[in-house]
């Protein structure tokens, strides 16, 4: 086999495994755990003693999302308890169900 | 000689490499306009004069030189409007000028450029800024921002995943955007310069891919898209199929992502003086270009096709591995030396070279001040102006042969003569050169050995490979000092091996996807010799890392000693200059006036390169005062003392907090991520000239006091080390001990009672009690020194808590004019009773702008004021030093 035939079987080689696509991911997957419940509480009215009847939420980080909610303004989505600190990823996914912002 | 002769002479002289002196010209003008700060419509105005007035009296001598100047204008000009005209609403700006500060939570919306870039935790996204919204207020902006989505689940992955990012996706995140320098320190890299090179506004990290929402997909998608995708897929296949390591070194070294690089590996590169190979660079591209070119050439001769195809794969690779600057450089150079031979304009590379560097400081002029620009241009500079000249010359001395142009044999010294032919003499090709002539003739060649063409070839090979590596090392040796503080005199034979096992390793890995697409046994055979390459190109390297001389680091000089690192060129220059011009085969042999010059010229750079190299007067002369310097090391604790007579002694060095906790249940892969010990408390002690520390103190086994001393010991030559209480086998300074161990550092334990002097200063140890028993990791065992200088006394005190400071002031008088605040002034320690006892003038607390564990607790630092100290925070304040002559102390901060 002469280098000029081999090296075109290399490269259309190449090409073909660049083009083999994956099957993409589900992108419009449905967000199960997204549903809220109607006892949840809502962040941006929640009195202190109200906040810290969310598991994991305690006295110092219920002082932080009202000291947030004075300077930023209400939370937009409750995905931003997360600019809490101490309010990890981890922790958000537990308690997202029980809050709601309107 | 008639003047019309000697002036034409200067002429082709002069227009040999004209690019090359408007290139020079031009930095010159970025460096007067960097240097004067003048305002760049003064600039414009002299590049018109001088320019009209050039172009009036052109083709004369003055002419030439008034349009070099012209240049030189023109350059100051570019490089002032460029940093002059930053956009009003960039996001740079906003943070600099105080609009909104770094840290505190905003929402960012903005398009995405390319794809998210995975990392082993997490993945990183660069947005181009559009909208912030800060304090209910929303401006429009622009900018570049890089955000890290740290992703330690699978819950998390599916959540990135399922957004769907693709470049320009409109997304809107809430974050908390980052731009403030850190460790504030001398010598310390500023973290904007940083990221102002690297064209980042500001970076930030995003908690959690849930808070990315997607406010707008792009109509179109890019079609840069598949090339970001197919990146993104090679390496997931290269994770997949090789070993953690062998990945990690394909992913940085072929697709320009190091955040898979592992520690260990990262380090045998650097020690090597071969870290280059892993980065996207220069000689990637010429590599990649190079092999696509000879695949085009196979099937077209046309050299306009030939530059049409292979730029334009070039561009998309440059693309698909982030498109960073460097990687963009080098392909402009590659473009322009391709374009050069499509449009039949081959000049001396060094022209060609020339042309680059005016393209590149016109595109960005402010590159000339970073070291990866200036390393591309002195390393290319110094292959195409030095070693490929002198390459050429041998070979021709070597393979001479009777021809019209060069009938007389070279006229050079019978020593160089032999070698040559030794190297390059083939009798072969005498042999039909001889049967093609008509004319007959003898010639004497007396190579050194006689060798077969195949041995011969692969000596001469070698031998040009080492030469080239050689002289590019000597061009680099004040910047890899000055930057990265380091000589390597094994990498000029290093990079050979790296270069050529890498090359091997590559195409191994990249048959294995290949063939991993048919069938996952066939991708075996190949994933195995991937790994086995990539064993043998970081065992062998490593086999070197023990020998002292094979690699060390090295301080620089302080302050005016740093122009050093410049002059050193200038002798070196004269020296490739005299190089370039030898003629081996002028009829004259060289005179001896320039045999002397150049014997002095090639004396002066061996002097200087040995001042360089050994620094014997980097370090700071004894003055008779002690000094303290507390360094800002983030969370920790770090201090320099400097004794009367000019000994050291470093207290604690620094480190990062959370590096413990999760080295023990995952797999050996340990990142490489930048150290305190070695980024900012090497980094400060290099900048301050010391090579050698003369005692360690370790005040107890946390990882933020004793991480960063690891760095030290390995970077310093370190006399003694000083220990308090005796730590566990398993304890995190382990690996401390075990290197000083190593390295033959004695190791002293100290405590309670024992009191020595140095230099005239007296040191008394006031805590621990000596144990009996290994203790582990407790803040209350830390060592509590104080170093009594006249009647200035400074007091150390670890990490103590109340616990131990009462014991402490119900046993010692400890009253010191300086303290530092025992454990970052937590609320666990500075009891009212141990504030009265010091009775300080001045208090130091070590701690990070900002600290995870709300350190100084604000009770504290009131705690102290009240009792009438002044409170000083490394955070705020960067390095706070003292200076005192027994009686008076002088005080200096690094912000004001």
């Amino acid at each position: 086999m002469s280098l000029k035939s081999s090296t075109t079987i290399l490269i259309v080689s190449l090409l073909a495994s660049a083009c083999a696509h994956r099957l993409p991911s589900d992108s419009q997957r449905t967000r199960a755990n997204s549903v809220t419940y109607e006892s949840a509480i809502n962040i941006n009215t929640a009195t202190l003693d109200e906040l810290q009847r969310i598991p994991h939420v305690g006295e110092k980080v219920a002082e932080r999302i009202i000291e947030h909610r004075e300077t930023h303004g209400p939370f937009r989505r409750v995905e931003h308890l997360m600019l809490i600190q101490g309010i990890s990823d981890k922790r958000f996914r537990k308690i997202r169900p029980l809050v709601r912002v309107e | 000689m008639t003047p019309e002769f000697s002036l034409s002479e200067t002429r082709a002289k002069f227009s040999m490499y004209p690019l090359l002196w408007a290139a020079i010209a031009f930095g010159f003008g970025v460096v007067l306009a960097q240097v004067s700060g003048a305002d760049w419509r003064m600039w414009l105005g002299s590049t018109v004069v001088l320019g009209a007035i050039a172009f009036a009296v052109r083709g004369s001598q003055a002419g030439k030189y008034l349009a070099l100047f012209t240049v030189l204008f023109a350059g100051a000009l570019i490089h002032q409007f460029q940093i002059s005209n930053v956009a009003e609403d960039r996001i740079k700006r906003i943070y600099d000028e105080g609009l909104i500060a770094s840290g505190t939570p905003v929402e960012l919306e903005g398009s995405l450029i390319g794809l998210p870039e995975p990392a082993y935790d997490g993945a990183f996204i660069r947005v181009a800024a559009g909208q912030l919204t800060s304090r209910k207020i929303t401006t429009s902006d622009s900018g570049n921002v890089r955000l890290f989505v740290p992703l330690d689940g699978p819950e998390q992955q599916s959540d990135l995943t399922s957004l769907d990012l693709r470049s320009g996706t409109i997304i809107r995140t809430a974050c908390e955007l980052l731009r403030e320098d850190q460790f504030l320190n001398p010598g310390v890299m500023p973290r904007r310069q940083l990221l102002d090179q690297q064209g980042i506004d500001a970076t930030c990290t995003v908690k959690s891919p849930l808070l990315i929402e997607v406010v707008e997909r792009p109509t179109w998608p890019s079609p840069f898209d598949l090339v970001y995708e197919q990146r993104a897929r090679l390496i997931e296949e290269f994770r997949e199929r090789l070993s953690p390591q062998a990945a990690g070194v394909m992913i940085a070294s072929l697709l320009g992502d190091k955040h898979y690089l592992d520690k260990h590996t990262a380090e045998v590169f650097r020690d090597g003086g071969t870290f280059h190979v892993l980065v996207i660079s220069g000689l990637h591209i010429t590599f990649i270009g190079g092999l696509i070119f000879w695949l085009v050439s196979l099937f077209t001769h046309n050299r306009f096709t030939q530059f049409v195809i292979v730029c334009g794969t070039l561009w998309l690779y440059t693309l698909a591995v982030g498109a960073e600057v460097p990687v963009v450089r080098a392909s402009i150079m590659f473009t322009v030396l391709l374009l050069g031979r499509a449009l039949y304009r081959q000049g001396t590379l060094l022209n060609t070279l020339g042309l680059c560097c005016l393209i590149l400081l016109a595109w960005r002029s402010a590159d000339l001040f970073t070291p990866s620009f200036q390393l591309t241009v002195v390393s290319v500079g110094a292959i195409v102006g030095m070693a490929f000249p002198l390459i050429k010359k041998l070979r021709s001395i070597g393979s001479w042969m009777p021809t019209a142009s060069l009938p007389f044999p070279p006229n050079v010294s019978k020593w160089l003569r032999r070698y040559c032919e030794t190297l390059y003499w083939c009798p072969h090709a005498w042999d039909i050169e001889k049967g093609r002539q008509t004319w007959r003739a003898r010639i004497f060649k007396r190579p050194l050995t006689s060798l077969s063409d195949g041995t011969r070839g692969l000596i001469a090979y070698l031998f040009e490979g080492v030469l080239v590596s050689l002289i590019v090392q000597l061009w680099m040796l004040p910047l890899l000092v000055y930057y990265f503080h380091r000589v390597s005199p094994i990498s000029v034979l290093l990079n050979l091996w790296v270069g050529v096992v890498i090359a091997a390793e590559s195409f191994a890995a990249l048959l294995a996807v290949l063939f991993g697409q048919f069938s996952a046994s066939l991708a075996i055979p190949f994933a195995m010799l991937t790994n086995g390459l990539n064993w043998l190109l970081i065992e062998v390297p490593r086999l070197f890392s023990d020998l002292g001389w094979a690699s060390f680091r090295v301080p620089i000089y302080p302050d005016s000693g740093q122009a050093v690192y410049l002059i050193y060129f200038l002798p070196v220059a004269a020296f490739a200059a005299i190089l370039y011009r030898w003629d081996p085969f002028a009829l004259r042999r060289p005179s001896r006036s320039t045999a002397i010059s150049a014997a002095c010229i090639g004396l002066a750079s061996l002097i200087l390169a040995s001042l360089i190299t050994f620094h014997p007067y980097s370090a700071p002369l004894p003055d008779g005062r002690l000094k303290v310097a507390f360094l800002d090391v983030g969370q920790g604790d770090s201090a320099l003392i400097t004794f009367p007579n000019g000994e050291t002694m470093l207290i604690d060095g620094g480190g990062r907090v959370d590096y413990s906790s999760s080295d023990d249940d995952k797999e050996t892969f340990e990142p490489d991520a930048p150290r305190i010990g070695e980024m900012v408390v090497s980094e400060f002690l290099w900048e301050k000239g010391y090579s050698r520390i003369d005692r360690l103190v370790v005040s107890h086994a946390d990882s933020d006091h004793s991480q960063g001393l690891v760095d030290v010991v390995r970077n310093f030559s370190v006399g003694e080390i000083f220990i308090g209480a005796v730590p566990t086998a398993d304890s995190e300074i382990a690996e401390l001990l075990g290197l000083a161990a190593r390295s033959n550092i004695p190791i002293r334990q100290i405590g309670l009672g024992e009191s020595f002097e140095i230099s005239g200063v007296r040191v008394d140890v006031l805590w621990p009690p000596r144990p009996s028993q290994p203790v582990g990791s407790d803040n209350n065992s830390s060592l509590v020194m104080r170093f009594v200088f006249g009647e200035s006394a400074f007091l150390f005190t670890g990490d103590i808590e109340k616990e131990a400071e009462s014991q402490i002031v119900a046993t010692t008088p400890l009253n010191a004019t300086v303290v530092k605040v025992p454990h970052h002034g937590s609320r666990t320690s500075s009891t009212q009773e141990f504030i009265d006892a010091v009775g300080a003038k001045i208090a130091v607390i070590p701690v990070g702008r900002r600290s995870l564990y709300g350190h100084p607790h604000p009770e504290i630092v009131e705690r102290w004021k009240s009792a009438g100290v002044t409170v000083k925070t490394t955070g705020e304040k960067g390095t706070v030093a003292f200076s005192t002559n027994g009686t008076t102390i002088e005080v200096s901060t690094f912000k004001p």
